[in-house]
């Protein structure tokens, strides 16, 4: 009877060692897992930020600065704020695409030849592949990208922004991107994305140049668009 | 003769204690007591083993702990920081139309002040609120790179295929995990995760859209790319709601200005 009790007690103490030295194990590999590679990923995280902080507070200040100037204007002590406000409408009305814009870019200009028709998928990669090079300003057969501009294939017509073109035809993307990037970066990007989609339509009859220029000028988005519709949006007091 | 015997007594003794030992090892083999004895002692050591190992390491995962710990509350201060930073710019933007509403009474430009808010809110420079969708895209549960096909993942290409159905029926404004949607977004994918501008997503990637709610529900639910994603081969998972929703402004997450420093206003009509 006591073998047996002084057996169990010792199986206890041995699970109870063994417990702790499996939890010590544990922590140990807690601790192993906050690796290199994770502090990298955390000090990246600091650097964004940091930059963006340092970003929201310069745009608080000028903030700040414009309220003043309004205040100014409406006691009577100063007369800015006309130009201000145009000046921030103007900005405004660049990023949404509402304004005509030239700068150094590139166009991309592509055609099929029958049976091969145009394929929206095709001008939409291409075009997605230009904003996330940072592309500002895009346009396709002079309709200008926008938030809401729809690229869609609808039997033998391409809808873009509601507007029809034909399939046969040939299609020009025009794109102002950073002129330093444009030969070093953003070409040969292009190109190896050029080649991935011709290799994909093997057999197709496609033409696809891309070319630099110097003066590229992208349309601003026409009034009588869809994409200028703003009537179900309600600002948010 | 005695001697004979005295060797026989000796072998028997042998034979015998022979035979208890053989016995005394088929008990212990027999009680599962000594067997789990034996595998717990042999854990004990191997953790033994491993902790000694790791004593020669200690000092520098100590090192990378310590710098890991100081990175971690300075990332949480600077997201604090950028809380505050954010609620003073909602503050000011609050103050900042305030003081426009009171202009425009007094202003001989009440046009001025139509004509900039048009421009904030196709801009996407104002948060904004409407009747709409929600809509959630996860990849295939228990998704196996072995099994599964990549299609059963989540790409840049299936967000930016749903952005296109919803403006193609309407939407008038969006965002996608709380990033509005701008005229060029950056989304692209890197590994088994999307970059929207600097932002890293991961699933569940939300999709809002302010229009007209059945039009939209129409084009995502008779779309042939997304049925065939969303099918039980594929196994993409994709819900709908519709209601009253908001979608943030851009300048909730980044300042836009940046974004058109290449671009020069022309009135040349070339």
């Amino acid at each position: 009877m006591r073998i047996k009790y002084g057996r169990s007690i010792f199986v206890i103490i041995v699970c109870v060692v063994l417990g702790i030295l499996l939890a010590l194990q544990m922590s140990n590999l807690n601790r192993r897992s906050r690796s290199r590679d994770s502090l990298q990923e955390l000090q990246n995280s600091i650097i964004e930020y940091q930059k963006k902080n340092q970003e929201l507070d310069q745009r608080n200040d000028q903030l700040y600065n414009y309220i003043r100037t309004l205040e100014n204007e409406l006691s009577g002590s100063e007369t800015g704020a006309i130009a201000k406000i145009i000046e921030e409408k103007e900005s405004f009305a660049i990023f949404a695409g509402l304004r005509k814009v030239e700068n150094e870019g590139l166009i991309i200009t592509l055609s099929s030849k029958a049976p091969a028709r145009m394929r929206d998928s095709v001008l939409r990669q291409f075009t997605n592949e230009l904003a996330s090079l940072g592309a500002q300003a895009v346009s396709i057969n002079g309709e200008r990208k926008v938030a809401t501009t729809e690229i869609r294939a609808v039997d033998d017509q391409i809808l873009i922004n509601g507007v029809r073109f034909d399939r046969n035809g040939t299609f020009e993307i025009r794109a102002i991107v950073d002129p330093d990037t444009i030969d070093n970066y953003v070409i040969p990007y292009l190109e190896n994305v050029k080649a991935a989609i011709l290799q994909e339509l093997t057999g197709e009859n496609w033409t696809i140049t891309i070319k630099h220029e110097l003066k590229v000028v992208i349309p601003a988005l026409s009034e009588d668009r869809i994409s200028y519709q703003k009537d179900l949006l309600f600002p948010v007091e | 003769m005695k001697d004979k015997e005295i060797e026989r007594n000796a072998k028997t003794k042998n034979r015998n204690s022979r035979s208890s030992a053989a016995s005394k090892v088929r008990t212990i083999f027999n009680n599962p007591v000594y067997w789990l004895l034996f595998v717990l002692l042999l854990f004990v050591g191997v953790s033994i083993a491993a902790m000694i190992d790791s004593i020669g390491q200690e000092s520098e995962e100590d090192e990378v702990n310590r710098l890991y710990e100081q990175a971690e509350n300075e990332l949480n201060s600077l997201i604090l920081n950028n809380d505050t930073l954010l609620r003073q710019q909602k503050n000011l933007e609050n103050e900042r139309r305030d003081l426009l509403d009171t202009l425009a009474l007094d202003t001989a430009r009440p046009d001025l002040l139509v004509e900039l808010e048009e421009a904030r809110l196709l801009a996407g420079q104002e948060a904004v609120t409407g009747q709409g969708l929600v809509i959630t895209l996860q990849d295939k549960e228990d998704y196996d790179f072995l099994i599964d096909s990549s299609d059963a993942l989540i790409h840049d290409g299936t967000i930016t295929h749903v952005l296109n159905l919803l403006a193609g029926s309407g939407a008038r404004a969006m965002s996608f995990n709380d990033i509005r949607i701008t005229a060029l977004p950056q989304i692209y994918c890197i590994g088994p995760t999307i970059l929207y501008y600097s932002r890293r997503m991961t699933p569940p990637y939300i999709i809002l859209a302010i229009g007209p709610p059945e039009e939209m529900q129409e084009a995502l639910h008779s779309d042939r790319y997304l049925q065939r994603i969303t099918s039980l081969d594929v196994g993409i998972r994709m819900t709908i709601e519709k209601g009253q929703i908001t979608v943030p402004s851009f300048s909730e997450y980044d300042d836009y200005r940046k974004f058109i420093n290449q671009l020069e206003v022309t009135r040349s009509e070339d």
